[in-house]
């Protein structure tokens, strides 16, 4: 039997590869439609994006750059679709240097930013910022001393939502995705309560948990999963939900697998055989 | 996004299918030029985006408010390129008055601001969580016992024994589920970028429409 | 000018971090004022710093072609035609194709697929590496399995209780581990700052003494 686990231990890693790469592939030609249930923490999440007012301005920070798309970019898409189907101002701000894909994308996906909201009244894209959290600090002073221009470099003062979005009192609430949000309940939320909600990736979930639990965070969505919940409780299941499946079968074999592994260890352990 | 018609848009899914390929041929079959050339390829394009993003960045944050009359702007354009005396070994130290700044301001910012969230919004939930049922008291009590038992394991001053022993054992077992927690997220986080991959050459093929 | 080179700097963080924590602590304009300069100070060498790795990256390569070092003066020519070509295209003509056709199409492509690739190595290191020999490491990879297959809807179809503990783990489970880790990483940097403030941390300053 331990020759067994010797030889599985033996194989080729690159026939585990092959193999997940085709596990991942099966889903999306033919789906298994599994039901997928819905957490607390991504109500809440809908919840708080869905009070915010007509009129009200919502700061949305992109902490993620394109090689996040797959995990934040739909559950991001589902955000902006509760938001501009309530008119509300949108201004985006992006710690990532790529960040002009990710509007390119975003004005693809959601088609009321671009038939329904105009830029400059209703949405701005301030583009990257560099300088960590000093500069969150500073945007929740005044926004205007760290974008004299938007992205496009349009004067700040030439943009009329700007007028009424200039301290972090004028804004709603924040939504970040991807990571680093902390620095959004350091210097938004703690000093002047500014609500901040998290749709960012899986392995920041663990991290982010403390901070919902305690109440600083409002709403927490984490990973495809957390994208794929949020576009089931706005009724529109799109690119989250379909990659479920194809992250159900590679879960499954990765669990597999470890089990696989660790009964040779025990196998060996139990026998006094080889560690 | 549709399936593009017209040339440039093929001329780059295409592209990027094979580009993805390469940099796949790697981990699938062994290393090899193409997948070198790839990599060397997104060096140079990456590098690209970031010092684009540096000259668009520092003319918007530094050189539009300098052209309108706010001159205390050359202070910081100053300490800005003495950041680049870094590759002199002459003119070297020049640079250190640059990461001065920076670290400083970080500091001050940072040290000050996560007082709050980071621990007495942390004390406050872990002695505050909810006991309305028999369920909640024992998270309380898990919660409570290994959060200071979590604590200990961080004493370094004193050797772990007798008491803190235990309870230090106690924290580090608290700590692996933590971390096995974050494990099995980051498979979730690893396997979603792996299908968007997957799906992407799916969608080229003309498998799954786009 | 000895003092300047070699000293100086180590007043600049005590300096600008007592300017900050004044202006967190006391409501006066002009400290206020102060801070805030400070802040966009930080923004602008932040912004510049970006071109550190670009310059690093042409020094780097321009070596191996100067050189032709065998085996990577070719890689390295590729690296900074495309660097050169992307940049100079994102300066001088950001809205043509010459710039978005290898940002969408090349790049996004790229960087997708570089970090994707670590999906693979999460499988070979599952069957590798992740080996339950002690208490600390079963633990880690229980509630790492039991949260994997919560996450994946196959977990709670084949059986509801992955669904219910998942729920445990990442809601009770882990919170004792990642409240120690927010307050103890809290703890540490207030610690970590007072000795940047006092001048014992020099690591980032860089170079040689002098």
């Amino acid at each position: 039997m331990s020759k067994v686990f010797s030889k599985l231990e033996d194989i080729d890693r690159r026939y585990y590869y092959w193999a997940i790469f085709l596990i991942l592939a099966v889903p999306f030609i033919k789906p298994l439609g599994m039901p997928i249930s819905i957490k607390q923490s991504t109500r809440d999440l809908y919840k708080g994006v869905d009070q915010v007012e007509p009129g009200e301005v919502v700061l949305i920070d992109w902490h993620m750059s394109v090689s996040t798309w797959p995990e934040c970019l739909d559950g991001l898409v589902a955000e902006l679709k509760v938001l501009t189907s309530h008119d509300v101002k949108i201004v985006i701000t992006s710690i990532s240097v790529d960040c002009e894909m990710s509007w390119n994308k975003v004005n693809q996906l959601v088609p009321a930013l671009r038939d329904k909201y105009e830029y400059g009244k209703d949405i701005v894209f301030l583009g990257y910022y560099a300088g960590g959290e000093p500069t969150n600090q500073q945007m929740a002073i005044d926004v205007w001393s760290v974008f004299p221009t938007d992205h496009f470099k349009t004067p700040i003062a030439e943009l009329p939502l700007m007028a009424e979005a200039r301290t972090a009192n004028d804004y709603a609430i924040v939504l970040t995705t991807g990571e680093n949000e902390i620095v959004w309940v350091n210097q938004w939320w703690t000093p002047y309560g500014v609500p901040v909600g998290v749709m960012g990736i899986a392995m920041k979930g663990s991290a982010l948990q403390p901070y919902y639990n305690s109440g600083d965070i409002f709403g927490l969505a984490v990973g495809v999963r957390g994208g794929a919940e949020f576009e089931l409780l706005i009724g529109e299941p799109a690119g989250a939900v379909t990659r479920m499946d194809s992250i159900s079968l590679s879960h499954l074999s990765v669990v597999i697998l470890i089990i696989i592994a660790n009964t040779g260890v025990l196998y060996n352990k139990l026998t006094g055989g080889k560690k | 996004m549709p399936y593009p018609t017209d040339l440039l848009g093929l001329l780059g899914i295409w592209t990027g299918f094979f580009l993805t390929i390469a940099i796949y041929s790697y981990q699938l079959y062994k290393e090899n030029v193409l997948y070198r050339l790839a990599e060397h390829i997104y060096v140079g394009i990456a590098f690209a985006i970031v010092a684009v993003t540096t000259w668009e960045t520092t003319q918007k944050t530094a050189v539009v408010p300098l052209l309108n009359g706010e001159y205390i702007y050359l202070i910081p354009l100053a300490l800005g390129v003495m950041m680049y005396t870094i590759f002199t070994s002459k003119i070297r130290w020049m640079s250190r008055y640059s990461v001065a700044v920076l670290v400083g301001t970080s500091i001050g910012v940072r040290t000050v601001s996560l007082i709050v969230p980071s621990i007495i919004s942390q004390v406050i939930s872990t002695i505050s969580a909810p006991k309305n049922t028999a369920l909640d008291i024992f998270n309380y009590l898990f919660i409570g016992v290994g959060t200071v038992c979590a604590l200990l394991y961080f004493i370094l001053t004193h050797e772990h024994k007798g008491v803190l022993k235990g309870t230090a054992q106690f924290g580090r077992y608290v700590m692996m589920i933590g971390l096995g927690t974050m494990f099995g997220n980051t498979i979730l986080m690893r396997m979603a970028m792996l299908s968007g991959r997957v799906e992407y050459l799916l969608q080229v093929l003309k498998i799954i429409p786009m | 000018m000895a003092f300047i080179k070699t000293k100086g700097f180590l007043a600049v963080p005590l300096i600008i971090a007592v300017v900050m924590f004044a202006d967190y602590f006391i409501a006066v304009k002009e400290v206020a004022s102060l801070a805030g300069i400070l802040r966009t100070w930080a923004l602008v060498i932040s912004s510049m710093a970006l071109g550190l790795g670009v310059v690093n990256l042409v020094r780097v390569h321009g070596k191996n072609i100067y050189v032709r070092k065998p085996g990577m003066w070719i890689f390295s020519t590729v690296t900074l035609f495309t660097f050169t070509v992307v940049f100079l295209a994102g300066v001088l003509a950001k809205q043509s194709d010459l710039w978005n056709w290898p940002f969408q199409h090349v790049y996004t492509t790229l960087q997708q697929t570089m970090y994707a690739a670590t999906g693979f190595y999460i499988v070979s290191s599952a069957y590798r590496a992740f080996r339950a020999r002690n208490v600390d490491a079963t633990l880690l990879l229980i509630s790492g399995c039991v949260v994997a297959l919560r996450n994946a809807p196959i977990g709670e179809a084949i059986w509801g209780g992955f669904s219910v503990l998942g729920d445990w783990f990442m809601d009770v489970g882990q919170l004792p581990g990642y409240r120690v880790f927010a307050m103890v990483t809290g703890f540490g940097i207030i610690a970590y700052s007072l000795r940047v403030i006092l001048g014992s941390e020099r690591g980032f300053y860089g170079g040689r003494r002098e």
